[in-house]
């Protein structure tokens, strides 16, 4: 009898208390949303039922939790840490996106940077707050709208703040079709959501050829911290442009960032214990994500705007929105209030652009925190 | 410590001015240098040989710039370079006449012709040119 009551005492219904009912309801809206509204469903499915995961009350001191030494978790977890999985993922990346685009228009990539803004801007607000500095460029850094990035960055500066920062990061990008759109149209008139791109030139092999050895250099030179972002990114992208290694590519593109995205997302929703997760500063996370996400949109929209001012040649405004590098999430959502304000325009090649453009500036903004912040 | 005092004391305006900066300027030297590929790019094209006179293609009898200056002979001599084609003819076949030709933006041509009437629905989807 004894033995019973000391089995029942261990179980999860036991220690179970509200605080773990609500994150088992937060992992199963996330489940929701992937399934019913497929919603970033890569990413929303691996973290929902992380998140469920995670929350299964247990004994502490079995080896059994993300946060306990030698646990199959916590090794899981190392990749997270230690930025294994955002590499691999930013490998897999580079192998995958085609940066022809942004070839032919090479004064799109300011409107990648522009969109950093946000990242900015969030720091000051969460210094202010009263975040401590390390945490605040964690935080920051889910205006760049990149998973991967935000969870690379928060694990070297702030590693306590994954789960939130994490959470936030990619429950705001599922949530670009909610979040963009009325910032796009508030920000831009009619006639400028009409403004058609010129058709973009072809780009020649050598130019692809050339791009990313020219890319790392010049931005790692510039942010060395950016190196374990930027470097497979660029690596990836030559494996594909070459032609020479399409076994690799084809692999990097498809196993090897699968392979990362399951475990970066079931341990990143694992990690997000309701007694480490459900804190006032998590709430303060979520608000400044909110805050990060919208100004990133709406710097990348003005500066749009002001470039026009001195361009000849205008262009659509709305794609400064894709400079985030929600890839392709907030250029589809370009692409869709371009085709509201006129049927025949299609945006989605240069927002395409923007968004790979957004992609090197968030990692590089990620490496100038880290250099700063040190 | 929070608001202004928090951000002063930890460096806060130097760190989001230089790194704004930083990233702007970054991203426009890149933006810079991958405007200029082209010509790197072109360095190490070999310049094509002669050809000898026999292979010299077929060339329209006037090249048209895009947007098109003249709308009314640019169809007139589309419908020429298409007339192989036949009426009424896909859209599809078209665009490859025209690529195949070295129209310049053959797809935004279409469109114009499109747009202003010349390319006119038939049935099945295909097109034919207003009479």
């Amino acid at each position: 009898m004894t033995l019973l009551l000391q089995f029942l005492s261990n179980t999860g219904y036991f220690l179970a208390d509200y605080r773990h009912i609500v994150m088992i309801l937060v992992g199963c809206t996330f489940i929701f949303l992937s399934i019913a509204k497929k919603y970033e469903p890569l990413l929303l499915l691996p973290i929902g039922f992380g998140i469920i995961v995670g929350n299964v009350p247990f004994f502490k001191g079995f080896g059994l939790g993300i946060y306990e030494p030698n646990s199959v978790l916590h090794y899981l977890y190392f990749g997270v840490t230690s930025g294994l999985y955002p590499s691999i993922v930013f490998l897999g990346l580079g192998a995958m996106t085609d940066f022809s685009s942004l070839l032919a228009t090479p004064k799109l990539m300011i409107l990648g940077a522009a969109a950093q803004m946000g990242i900015y801007f969030t720091l000051l607000s969460a210094l202010a707050l009263g975040f401590l500095p390390r945490e605040a460029g964690a935080i920051a850094i889910i205006g760049g709208a990149d998973g991967p990035t935000s969870i690379f960055l928060t694990a070297k500066l702030a590693p306590h703040l994954i789960g939130p920062v994490a959470i936030a990061a990619y429950s705001y990008m599922a949530l670009i079709p909610i979040i963009q759109p009325p910032i796009m149209r508030l920000l831009t008139s009619k006639e400028e959501r009409r403004i058609r791109m010129p058709e973009t030139r072809e780009v020649s092999r050598k130019e692809q050829l050339i791009f990313p050895v020219v890319g790392v250099i010049l931005c790692c030179f510039l942010a060395p911290a950016s190196i374990p972002l930027l470097g497979p990114f660029f690596f990836g992208n030559l494996m594909k442009v070459s032609g020479v290694v399409d076994r690799l590519a084809q692999t990097a593109r498809s196993a090897i960032i699968d392979t990362a995205t399951i475990f970066l997302g079931f341990t990143v929703g694992a990690s997000t214990q309701a007694d480490v997760f459900l804190t006032p500063k998590s709430v303060g996370i979520f608000f400044l994500g909110a805050i990060a996400f919208s100004i990133a949109t709406a710097s990348g929209v003005l500066f749009a705007k002001i470039m026009n001012l001195f361009l000849k040649q205008k262009i659509n405004p709305l794609l400064g929105a894709a400079g985030v590098s929600a890839v392709p999430g907030s250029a589809r959502e370009v692409h869709l209030t371009g085709l509201k304000a006129d049927p025949t325009n299609y945006l989605l090649m240069h927002g395409m652009a923007c968004n790979a453009s957004g992609v090197i500036g968030s990692a590089l903004c990620a490496g100038i925190l880290w250099s700063f912040l040190l | 410590m929070y608001g202004f005092e928090a951000i002063s004391h930890y460096n806060g305006w130097t760190m989001a001015i230089a790194g704004a900066l930083i990233v702007m300027s970054g991203l426009t030297i890149l933006s810079f240098v991958i405007s200029q590929l082209h010509r790197v790019a072109g360095l190490f094209e070999k310049r094509p040989e002669e050809p000898p006179p026999e292979d010299v293609p077929e060339t329209p009898a006037k090249s048209f710039g895009f947007p098109l200056d003249d709308l009314q002979e640019a169809a007139a001599q589309c419908s020429l370079e298409a007339a192989a084609l036949g009426e009424p003819f896909e859209i599809k076949a078209l665009f490859e006449v025209l690529k195949n030709r070295g129209w310049p933006a053959p797809h935004l041509t279409i469109r114009t012709f499109r747009e202003r009437g010349i390319l006119v629905p038939a049935e099945d989807g295909l097109f034919s040119w207003k009479k």
